[in-house]
């Protein structure tokens, strides 16, 4: 694979148009730019230097700063979350963790003492394997239901 | 870390996390850009402030075939040419030879003698398209291909507004380096 080539002519307009830092070149340009610079120094050193005494006085420009309130003023045009996307206000602060808590927490209670009743008939079997498989029956057939809410 | 695709979809759906940290990362470098080519302030902030609207309206249909950044710049950038041609109450055409600013009166170069000032003088004098592919290349740091696109023109065409543009600067500043001595 051969080396891009580049010319002397295209380098000067490298340097003419993007200044005396190889950095600020075109990338697909820079490398074989860069080289041919320094394999014929004196054929761009004026040329270099002439676009490095701008680049220095380019890097002396005021840099400037928005002012405080802009900011402020372009978020508060910015879109807003609609109400089925909102976090805030007194829903949220009765239901933190949205919609289903309320039903996750009804499920549970539900479930636990459906386990409870007849974890009470575990109690009087005759032998633990008896007692351990009335547990679980409890949970057999026993659907978990999801409460929807509608709005 | 997000991609830019998500943050935008998070933005344009209220997120404010998202939408602050867009303003953050680009309103900056767009205000600057804005500022060196109205040489105005207020024009500056309406002009960012007006870009960012239509960002806002575009972010639920974003395709992100351009970054953000360039599509946000050549949005302001053409908000601004709206602006200068307005003022100038006259369309230039691609055929009309770029006109240097001769508001830098010799008095004011006098009396601005540091290079910092000096230098934002020569830029402000710049034509209209020479200060905008300065100031988007040179000081901005914008790519060729990034500067280009926002400006709507190709490579060779920037490279040859660059070119022409940094001869009148050191044209400009040799001038002011003159009346000071």
């Amino acid at each position: 694979m051969t080396a891009p080539t580049i010319t002397r002519d295209r380098v000067l307009a490298l340097i003419d148009a993007y200044g005396g830092d190889a950095w600020n070149w075109p990338e697909s340009e820079r490398d074989a730019a860069a080289a041919l610079v320094s394999a014929e120094p004196d054929v761009f050193s004026d040329a270099l230097a002439e676009a490095r005494a701008l680049d220095a006085a380019l890097g002396g420009v005021t840099p400037l700063e928005p002012p405080a309130h802009l900011a402020e003023r372009i978020l508060a045009a910015a879109p807003r979350a609609t109400s089925t996307q909102q976090g805030g206000g007194l829903f949220t602060w009765m239901f933190p963790q949205g919609r289903k808590w309320p039903a996750i927490a009804a499920t549970a209670a539900t479930m636990l003492g459906m386990a409870g009743g007849y974890g009470g008939v575990a109690m009087a079997a005759t032998s633990e394997a008896e007692a351990e498989y009335a547990l679980y029956r409890a949970f057999d057939g026993v659907a978990t239901f999801e409460f929807e809410t509608y709005e | 870390m997000r991609t830019e695709a998500e943050e935008i979809a998070l933005a344009a759906a209220g997120d404010r996390l998202a939408q602050s940290a867009l303003v953050s990362r680009h309103m900056p470098a767009v205000y600057a850009v804005a500022r060196r080519m109205l040489r105005d302030d207020a024009g500056a902030e309406d002009v960012t402030q007006e870009a960012f609207l239509r960002a806002w309206k575009a972010l639920p249909n974003w395709e992100p075939k351009a970054k953000f950044s360039t599509w946000l710049h050549r949005v302001a950038m053409n908000l601004c040419y709206d602006r200068l041609r307005k003022k100038r109450e006259s369309l230039p055409g691609d055929d009309l030879p770029d006109q240097v600013d001769t508001a830098l009166r010799p008095d004011q170069a006098l009396d601005n003698a540091q290079k910092g000032a000096a230098i934002d003088e020569a830029i402000s004098a710049l034509p209209d398209r020479q200060r905008a592919a300065v100031t988007l290349c040179l000081i901005d740091g914008e790519t060729n291909i990034s500067a280009a696109e926002i400006l709507g023109i190709s490579v060779e065409a920037l490279e040859s507004l660059l070119s022409r543009g940094r001869r009148t600067l050191r044209a400009q500043l040799a001038e002011l380096k003159e009346k000071r001595s």
